[in-house]
C-alpha cells in the first residue's frame, strides 16, 4: 500500500507543541476570554434587536435571545469579577 | 430503477443529506470564531467521507456484505464488538444531538422549550421507521432537505468573497486560541466523517441489491454527492464568518445561529433557518436510529432491514426503538444540544481509526473485493486523515474541557 512511506511524526508532534503553547490557562488569557464572550454577547443583543426591528425575527425567538444574552453577560460578568479578586 | 435515475437520486442524498446538527453546528461555531480560515477542515473532512462512502458501497456491490456482516465474518466476533462498540455509542450521541437539533427547531418556531419537544420528535422518528419502508426515508428525508441549499443563497447574498474562501482550502495555522481552534477542526472532520454515513449508505446499496454494475454509479455519487453536500457546509461557515465573525459574535447557543439566514434573508431567512435546522436533523435522526439498529442486528446476525415487516425482524426493532428512547430521555433531561452536538463529533473523530482500519484491512482483502480492492490513494487518504483527527483530538479535547 505505501503506507510506510508516511511519516506523520513530526506533524503530529508540532500540532502538540502548538496546542499545549496556545492553550494559555493565565488569569490574562482567562480576562482576554471572558471579555470576548462579553462583547459577542452584546453584539448578539444588538443584532437581534436591529433584526427584529426589521421584522426578520418573530418577537418571541427575539425576547427569548435577549434573556438568554441577558444570562450570558450576568455570567460572564460575575466570572470577570472572581477573576480580578 | 434506470441508473441515471439513481445517479439523481444519489446526488439529491448527498446535498439534502449531507447537512445535520453536527455539520450545521461546527461550521457555525468555526466561521464564528475563525472566519473563513477552517474551511480547509471541511474540505478534509469531505474527501475522507467521500472515499469511505465510495468503499461502502463497493464493498456491498462486489460482495453482497453489508459492512458489519463482513467485519465480522472477517475478524471474528470478538473483535468486531471493539469498532461496534464505539460506533454504537457515538451514534447514540449524534442521534440525540439530532432529535435535540429537531427539538430546537420546534423551539424557535413556537418558543416552547426544546425540552418539552424531546419526547414529540422521539415519538415521530420512531413512527415513522415503524410505519415507512427504507426507500421513503431515505429519499424523502434528503428531498426536503434539500432546503438546506438556503445556505448557499444567504452566503451569496452576503457578497462572500470566494477569493478568500477559495485561499482557506489551504490549512493555516491559528494567530490565537490554538487549542480552540484545533478543537473545531477536529470537530469538523468528525461532523464530516459521521461513520453512520457510510454504514447506513452501505446497507442501503444491499437493501437496493447493487451488484458489480453498480460500481460506477457508486463512484459518481459517493464522489459528487458528497462534494456537492460539502459546499452547504462550507456555504454555513461563511455565512457565519461574514454574520458573525465581523461583529465578534461567538456561537455559543443555537438560539444565536437562525441570525445568520435572517441578517441576509429577513423573515423567509428565520422559517428557512427553522425548516432546515428541523428538516436535516430529523432526516439525520431517521438514518442514525436504523444505522444503530442495522450495525447491531447484522452484527449479530439477526434478521434486519426497513422493508420488512416489525415483527417480523422484532430485534433489529427493538434496537432502534431502545436507541431512540434513550436519546429522547438524554435531551429531555435539559443537556445542552449544541455543547452535546460538539462534543459527539469531537468523539467522533476520536474514534475513528477503531471504524476505519477495520475497514481499510477489508477493503484490500481479494476475497471479498477481487479485482476491486482499494487504490493506495484510498487508503493513504483515510488512512492519514483519520489518524490525524484522533491525534489531535486527543490533544484537543482535554485542553477545551479544561478551558471550558
Amino acid at each position: 500500500m505505501g503506507l510506510h512511506q508516511l511519516k506523520p511524526e513530526p506533524l503530529i508532534l508540532s500540532i502538540s507543541l502548538l496546542l499545549v503553547a496556545g492553550c494559555g490557562g493565565s488569569k490574562a488569557e482567562q480576562a482576554r476570554e471572558l471579555h470576548q464572550t462579553e462583547q459577542s454577547w452584546e453584539a448578539t443583543a444588538r443584532l437581534t434587536a436591529e433584526l427584529r426591528q426589521r421584522g426578520a425575527v418573530p418577537a418571541e425567538y427575539a425576547r427569548q435571545t435577549l434573556e438568554a444574552a441577558e444570562q450570558e453577560l450576568q455570567k460572564t460578568r460575575q466570572k470577570a469579577a472572581r477573576l480580578s479578586e | 430503477m434506470s441508473k441515471l435515475l439513481e445517479i439523481a437520486l444519489g446526488l439529491v442524498t448527498g446535498i439534502g443529506g449531507f447537512l445535520e446538527a453536527g455539520s450545521l453546528a461546527t461550521s457555525a461555531q468555526a466561521g464564528a470564531a475563525f472566519g473563513f480560515q477552517l474551511t480547509w477542515a471541511i474540505a478534509l473532512g469531505v474527501i475522507c467521507i467521500a472515499f469511505l462512502v465510495e468503499m461502502g458501497g463497493r464493498l456491498a456491490a462486489v460482495s453482497k456484505h453489508t459492512l458489519p456482516d463482513a467485519m465480522r465474518e472477517r475478524f471474528g466476533v470478538r473483535f468486531f464488538t471493539v469498532p461496534l462498540v464505539s460506533v454504537v455509542l457515538v451514534s447514540f450521541l449524534v442521534l440525540a444531538s439530532e432529535i435535540g437539533g429537531v427539538a430546537l427547531a420546534l423551539q424557535l418556531a413556537t418558543g416552547i422549550r426544546f425540552q418539552w419537544w424531546a419526547p414529540v420528535v422521539a415519538l415521530a422518528v420512531w413512527l415513522l421507521l415503524w410505519l415507512h419502508n427504507f426507500s421513503l426515508v431515505e429519499k424523502g428525508a434528503s428531498l426536503l432537505g434539500l432546503v438546506t441549499l438556503v445556505f448557499v443563497v444567504g452566503a451569496l447574498k452576503l457578497h462572500t468573497p470566494l477569493d478568500q474562501v477559495g485561499a482557506s482550502l489551504l490549512p493555516s495555522l491559528p494567530q490565537q486560541d490554538g487549542a480552540r481552534y484545533w478543537f473545531m477542526a477536529v470537530s469538523i472532520i468528525g461532523a464530516s466523517v459521521s461513520p453512520y454515513l457510510f454504514y447506513f449508505y452501505s446497507a442501503g446499496a444491499v437493501e437496493d441489491e447493487w451488484d458489480e454494475s453498480y460500481l460506477g454509479v457508486n463512484r459518481i455519487i459517493s464522489g459528487l454527492g458528497m462534494t456537492f453536500g460539502g459546499f452547504v457546509a462550507v456555504a454555513v461557515l461563511a455565512g457565519a464568518a461574514m454574520v458573525f465573525h465581523s461583529r465578534g459574535i461567538q456561537v455559543d447557543r443555537y438560539e444565536q445561529v437562525p441570525l445568520l439566514l435572517a441578517e441576509p434573508l429577513g423573515h423567509w431567512g428565520f422559517i428557512l433557518f427553522v425548516a432546515s435546522l428541523g428538516i436535516a436533523c430529523f432526516g439525520a435522526a431517521l438514518e442514525i436510529a436504523l444505522q444503530i439498529a442495522y450495525l447491531v442486528a447484522q452484527g449479530f446476525g439477526w434478521k434486519w432491514g426497513e422493508n420488512i415487516r416489525p415483527r417480523e425482524a422484532a430485534r433489529f426493532t427493538l434496537v432502534y426503538t431502545i436507541a431512540i428512547l434513550l436519546a429522547g430521555v438524554l435531551i429531555f433531561t435539559g443537556i445542552d444540544p449544541l455543547k452535546l452536538t460538539i462534543f459527539s463529533m469531537a468523539l467522533t473523530a476520536l474514534s475513528l481509526p477503531v471504524t476505519v482500519v477495520p475497514l481499510l484491512i477489508l477493503m484490500n482483502d481479494p476475497v471479498y473485493l477481487g479485482d476491486n480492492v482499494n487504490h493506495w490513494i484510498a487508503n493513504a487518504a483515510v488512512l492519514l486523515v483519520s489518524v490525524l483527527a484522533c491525534i489531535v483530538a486527543i490533544v484537543a479535547i482535554p485542553l477545551q474541557l479544561l478551558g471550558s
